[in-house]
């Protein structure tokens, strides 16, 4: 398998607080990482410097290769922690807008997404609950064939019976050679998705490998892994 | 890429100018025709429909309409600045900068769309001011207006307007662009970043101004010990005044369009290096 996404020794730092920390790995196509970790661990700093939002204190990031930059931005899809999407446009501008830039953008499959999750073309974004935003956000990014996706905190502002509809989305339209990272720190609802792990704390990778392997290997779920490794 | 950029900017833009253009027109075309109809501003009073309560309630009516006029110069600035600091360094930052565009073409995006929006208002407010100018009854017509304008700055009346908007373009970019500058440095801060923003404006006006006094010392001593002076003081003398004023528009082209390239450049670099979204 082939890395999408590499981190050697990615180093952030913000003035004196090291956000992310020599952090080495690599993330493959075809693959799901849960990129797990408590608040303020570096999930959102890598997602970021990944995204091209951030630049590297030390170390590198790349995407096939390459440094975030334009290029490698028209083959990531990203969904941020936040609401990002003007909230004077309709869901229609928002459509039109994304099919602008990006190539591999399907408006057709944003449409029928957001068929299903009740959102009308003329809905305006502003007017929408914050729950239905995150949907349109979703259903937008996950409407793109990208080679990368990052997911920031993808289910976290979400009732659980809302969570499940999330992950069908996310399970159902990303490109299947593409590599997936989803970061959060609510793993019971994550962990049935995860081909492979990488749980962070304080900015290091502390527990990296295949989800299959380290359930095995420690006889639990990756859930009461999770609460082990990062018991206060 | 650049095209699509600046196609949503205007849409942006426009839905918030688009109305406050649609106001100032039907204000000005309220005051053209009560101009026309009474002759208020001439006589008050005393000829058409000047009667004195016509003549108040029509001075009021022309007064709010100046006033609509000025809003709209100033609403177009402010947009466009409001623009830069709230869709790049905001939470609209998030979707901006992960589009497959380089900062540089989210810069000139926003200027391209901020400068044209600047100069339909300064054409319309200059449009509006002639047309109730004219509506005054016994006033100059448009063609004497022009004429005027031609015997004295000796040339057309066209080429007059359209030198003025060329330099109100480069002024305006001037400011947009240290504007922008500003922003980028006082979204270096984690807090108070609007803030910074205008105390970043502050110090680098200062700072320009620091440079300029010490730019045209230098540019005294250099022309002294060359012994400049006396061929220079000359040469102005020999100028007409349209030339004088042609040199003067030629040396302040150059020096806006100098402090754009570097507050372009500049704010470029900040956006690519240390882009901090809030």
């Amino acid at each position: 398998m082939q890395a999408v996404l590499n981190c050697q020794s990615l180093t952030k730092s913000f003035g004196a607080k090291t956000a992310l920390d020599h952090f080495t790995a690599q993330f493959c196509g075809g693959r799901i990482t849960g990129l797990l970790g408590p608040n303020g661990s570096g999930k959102t700093t890598l997602i970021k410097l990944a995204a091209g939002l951030l630049t590297p204190t030390d170390g590198a990031v790349s995407i096939g290769g390459r440094a975030p930059d334009a290029h490698t931005k028209a083959h990531v899809a990203y969904l941020p922690d936040r609401m990002s999407l003007p909230g004077s446009l309709q869901v229609r501008e928002a459509i039109e807008f994304f099919s602008d830039f990006y190539a591999d953008f399907s408006a057709e499959k944003a449409s029928a997404l957001l068929s299903e999750l009740h959102i009308q073309p003329g809905d305006r974004i502003s007017a929408m609950s914050k729950g239905t935003r995150e949907k349109l956000q979703l259903a937008l990014v996950m409407s793109r064939a990208a080679e990368l996706y990052l997911l920031d905190e993808p289910i976290g502002g979400v009732d659980p019976a809302a969570r499940d509809r999330i992950l069908d989305t996310i399970i159902r339209n990303y490109r299947e050679d593409a590599a997936l990272v989803i970061s959060t720190h609510l793993i019971g609802d994550i962990e049935p998705v995860l081909d492979d792990v990488v749980m962070i704390q304080n900015g290091k990778p502390v527990l990296t490998g295949s989800a299959e392997e380290l359930r095995e290997t420690h006889g639990k779920s990756m859930d009461a892994l999770f609460r082990e490794v990062f018991k206060c | 890429m650049l095209k699509n950029l600046i196609k949503h900017e205007f849409r942006a833009t426009a839905r918030i100018l688009v109305p406050l253009f649609g106001v100032a027109l039907v204000l000005s075309g309220l005051s053209w025709l009560v101009v026309r109809l009474g002759g208020i501003l001439v006589l008050p009073g005393g000829t058409g429909l000047g009667s004195p309560i016509f003549g108040v309630v029509a001075g009021i009516l022309v007064l709010i309409t100046v006033f609509a006029l000025f809003a709209l110069m100033v609403s177009a600035a402010i947009i466009t600045i409001q623009r830069f600091y709230k869709n790049l360094l905001g939470d609209e930052g998030y979707l901006m900068f992960t589009l497959p565009v380089t900062p540089g073409q989210h810069i000139l995006a926003k200027l391209v769309a901020g400068l044209a929006w600047s100069a339909a208002a300064l054409v319309f407010v200059w449009s509006a001011f002639i047309a109730m100018a004219t509506a005054i009854p016994g006033s100059l017509t448009l063609s004497q207006q022009m004429a005027i304008i031609d015997r004295t700055f000796e040339i057309p009346a066209g080429v007059f307007f359209t030198r003025t908007l060329s330099l109100f373009l480069i002024g305006a970019s001037n400011f947009y662009l240290l504007a922008y500058l500003s922003m980028a440095i006082g979204s270096q801060r984690q807090g108070s970043r609007l803030f910074a923003s205008f105390a970043a404006y502050a110090v680098l006006n200062i700072i320009l101004m620091i440079l300029s006094i010490v730019g045209i010392f230098l540019l005294a001593c250099v022309i002294s010990m060359l012994g400049l002076a006396p061929k220079l003081v000359h040469l102005i003398n020999s100028l007409s005044a349209v030339q004088v004023l042609d040199l003067t528009q030629g040396v302040l082209t150059c020096v806006f369009l100098i402090g754009d390239a570097v507050y372009f450049f500049l704010t470029r670099a900040i956006l690519t290096r240390r882009l901090n979204l809030a």
